[in-house]
């Protein structure tokens, strides 16, 4: 028997209360993550993915309700857990790099409380001495110069890349198996951008942790994941390799989108393909297909029913037009 | 291409005062543009790329006199645009539009976009305010927006249509020059083709018309613009035309700047250029090439001497001291 896969999700749902009615911003995704490997979950904003990540990892708010099947951990079922130990996962289970180093670190503490924090919570018996010298270990690691000063400073000091490196500081601080980057280099310049997403390589390269890479960025997924999911409108469309959605995307909302950003597959002055509309209201997702409305190929089914899920050769796709018409 | 030279910025310089102290006594300046020459091209859609402070918005500002520099001159049609007053300055903004970043705090949240447009309209245009709305109901149109918005305020419309609502607003007077600061990063890709798209299309409609399109998106940037000018830390480094830039980047900024854009599967692979370091302040510029502290090929020549700029191939400038 092999050994079990790191995360496997099947069928999360999860939806707000909100004064307008039931908004589902995630409806229906599953996915897993192999030990090791870097998922990319891309989509435009309000498709979900974000939502998706807070899923997993228990921080959303209490008009939050969150439904699966399966939500398997490390051999762990996250749904059964109670606040305590979901707590005890966060960090040293699963941890985040948040998209925007400024409001996700603490103004009002230096660098050293918010690194510390990490190790004096998840071993509570460590010496301050030993915390020190911990998180200068984690600043060296992650490429940050004088690490001993920069412990002393508050975040406002710190250029953004800096931020941002400290963040990853404290997203590896407990030794997290499975870390998610929200965006994780959405607000930094290409230079910059290309340091952390080299960083990030290297990192796991050195512990072997996994990644679930949340971005909107075609050019970054390829840097850095082996396996990419779209998401549209609450759920996953399609599902491959890196090579295979990019050499050949079976999804009409996937093609579309590769197509319509200059530089890849649309030469230069030439007219870039465009999806008509935006991304539907989450209070009245359209019926059948949830891309119907601004899909070229929609057909009379699309506007009925939700395609099924069509697997074949490593991939999934949701169209009609894979196949699947004669499903039920 | 045509060689007519609508706009030429000569020796601009724009800088901020750094003020410190209860007395608010100034103790140094924030070099944001520190002595740039460019020649625009009428008709040609020139990109000015660079990363955050560089200095590329600072001269779109400039160049619609939303900020005042501090030495050198634009010349616009053979006017030295920083002298003028009243009148002429009105005529002016006339001629040279800006489309801004954000589409959320670039509209005014209490103006219905009809109210927006035909104020425009009849301030600078002179018309009267029949024909004003006539105008409006043709101006949403052409940016792809349906005539029957105009009645909305700024918050009923999504992100993609408020830029449009924006570049509405800036080609209501015709202008000849369009300022594109960063018009289209804020919008997520589906949008941004829509974007780039109308604004490649606007220019098919208003021949002659002339952008300068600031971004620090650099396919968009490949995409869309004729040349490309790379800025750094407050001064131009490379000019080109943009197949010759792209194709062979000759200043080591701009290579590693053009390899730090993450490629798609399926692209030839190139030996990444990692640069080490962050962007100097400009408020305490490096002496010597402005580049040197993080150049990977940086000689004792570059710590003392300023490189000028110098035509490497036709039509191609950059300054680096190791160019022939």
């Amino acid at each position: 028997m092999q050994e079990e896969k790191l995360l496997i999700v099947k069928n999360l749902c999860t939806s707000f209360q909100t004064p307008e009615g039931v908004v589902r911003s995630v409806d229906g995704v599953s996915f897993d993550v192999e030990r090791g490997e870097t998922l990319a979950l891309v989509g435009e904003s309000g498709c979900g993915k974000t939502v998706t990540s807070l899923s997993l990892i228990g921080l959303l708010a209490d008009t939050a309700t969150v439904t699966a099947d399966v939500m398997r951990f490390d051999g762990k079922d996250l749904l059964t857990l109670d606040r305590e130990q979901r707590r005890l996962v966060r960090g040293s289970g699963i941890s985040m790099i948040f998209q925007e180093p400024m409001t996700s670190l603490n103004p009002v503490y230096r660098i050293d409380r918010q690194i510390g924090e990490v190790f004096t919570c998840h071993h509570p018996g460590m010496s301050r001495k030993e915390v020190h010298e911990r998180s200068v270990e984690m600043l060296r690691k992650v490429g940050v110069p004088n690490p001993e000063e920069r412990l002393k400073v508050y975040p406002h000091q710190l250029s953004g890349g800096l931020r941002q490196r400290v963040m990853i500081a404290i997203a590896l601080a407990a030794g997290a198996p499975l870390v998610i980057a929200d965006e994780p280099t959405t607000a930094l310049d290409v230079t910059i951008q290309a340091q952390i997403l080299q960083l990030l390589r290297e990192l796991q390269q050195g512990s072997g942790m996994s990644i679930i890479l949340i971005t909107h960025d075609f050019g970054v997924v390829s840097q850095l994941a082996q396996r990419v999911a779209v998401m549209y409108a609450g759920k996953i469309v399609e599902e491959g390799s890196v090579e295979d959605i990019f050499r050949d995307p079976q999804h009409p909302y996937t093609q579309l989108l590769i197509l319509s950003i200059p530089g890849i597959k649309v030469k230069r002055g030439g007219r870039l393909e465009s999806i008509s509309g935006a991304v539907p209201n989450p209070l009245r997702f359209p019926s059948g297909c949830r891309f119907h409305p601004r899909c070229p190929y929609a057909m009379e089914i699309c506007r009925q029913k939700a395609p099924p899920e069509i697997e074949k050769d490593g991939r999934r796709v949701s169209c009609f037009l894979r196949g699947g018409e004669h499903a039920e | 291409m045509q060689n007519n030279v609508v706009c030429s910025i000569e020796n601009l310089k724009v800088y901020f005062p750094i003020k410190a102290g209860l007395a608010q006594r100034t103790v140094g300046h924030i070099k944001a543009v520190d002595d740039v020459s460019l020649a625009i091209h009428g008709g040609e859609t020139l990109g000015l790329v660079g990363e955050s402070g560089c200095g590329k918005t600072t001269i779109g500002r400039a160049l619609v006199r939303l900020n005042e520099p501090t030495a050198g001159k634009i010349i616009y049609n053979g006017q030295n645009i920083l002298e003028l007053k009243g009148d002429e300055l009105r005529d002016l903004r006339r001629k040279l539009q800006i489309v801004f970043q954000d589409p959320y705090s670039s509209l005014n949240p209490r103006q219905t976009v009809r109210r927006m447009l035909s104020e425009v309209l009849t301030v600078q245009m002179g018309m009267d305010q029949k024909q004003a709305l006539e105008r409006t109901g043709e101006l949403l149109a052409q940016v792809g927006l349906s005539p029957a918005y105009a009645p909305r305020y700024p918050h009923e419309f999504s992100g993609g249509q408020r830029q449009r609502v924006a570049i509405a607003r800036a080609i209501a007077l015709q202008p000849e020059f369009l300022v594109c600061d960063e018009a289209v990063s804020a919008l997520d890709v589906s949008i941004q083709s829509q974007i780039i798209n109308l604004l490649m299309d606007l220019k098919e409609h208003y021949t002659d018309m002339t952008y300068l399109f600031i971004s620090h998106a650099l396919n968009v940037v490949e995409h869309i613009s004729d040349r490309v000018a790379v800025m750094y830390l407050g001064r131009v480094v490379e000019l080109s035309e943009t197949e010759e830039l792209f194709g062979h980047p000759a200043h080591p900024y701009t290579q590693a700047l053009l390899s730090a854009i993450p490629m798609l599967a399926g692209r030839e692979e190139r030996e990444p250029i990692v640069l080490k370091g962050e962007v100097p302040s400009a408020g305490n510029v490096p002496p010597g090439c402005r580049f040197h502290t993080r150049c990977p090929y940086a000689t004792e020549r570059c710590r003392t001497e300023e490189p000028q700029m110098r035509e490497c191939a036709p039509g191609h400038f950059a300054a680096c001291h190791l160019l022939k």
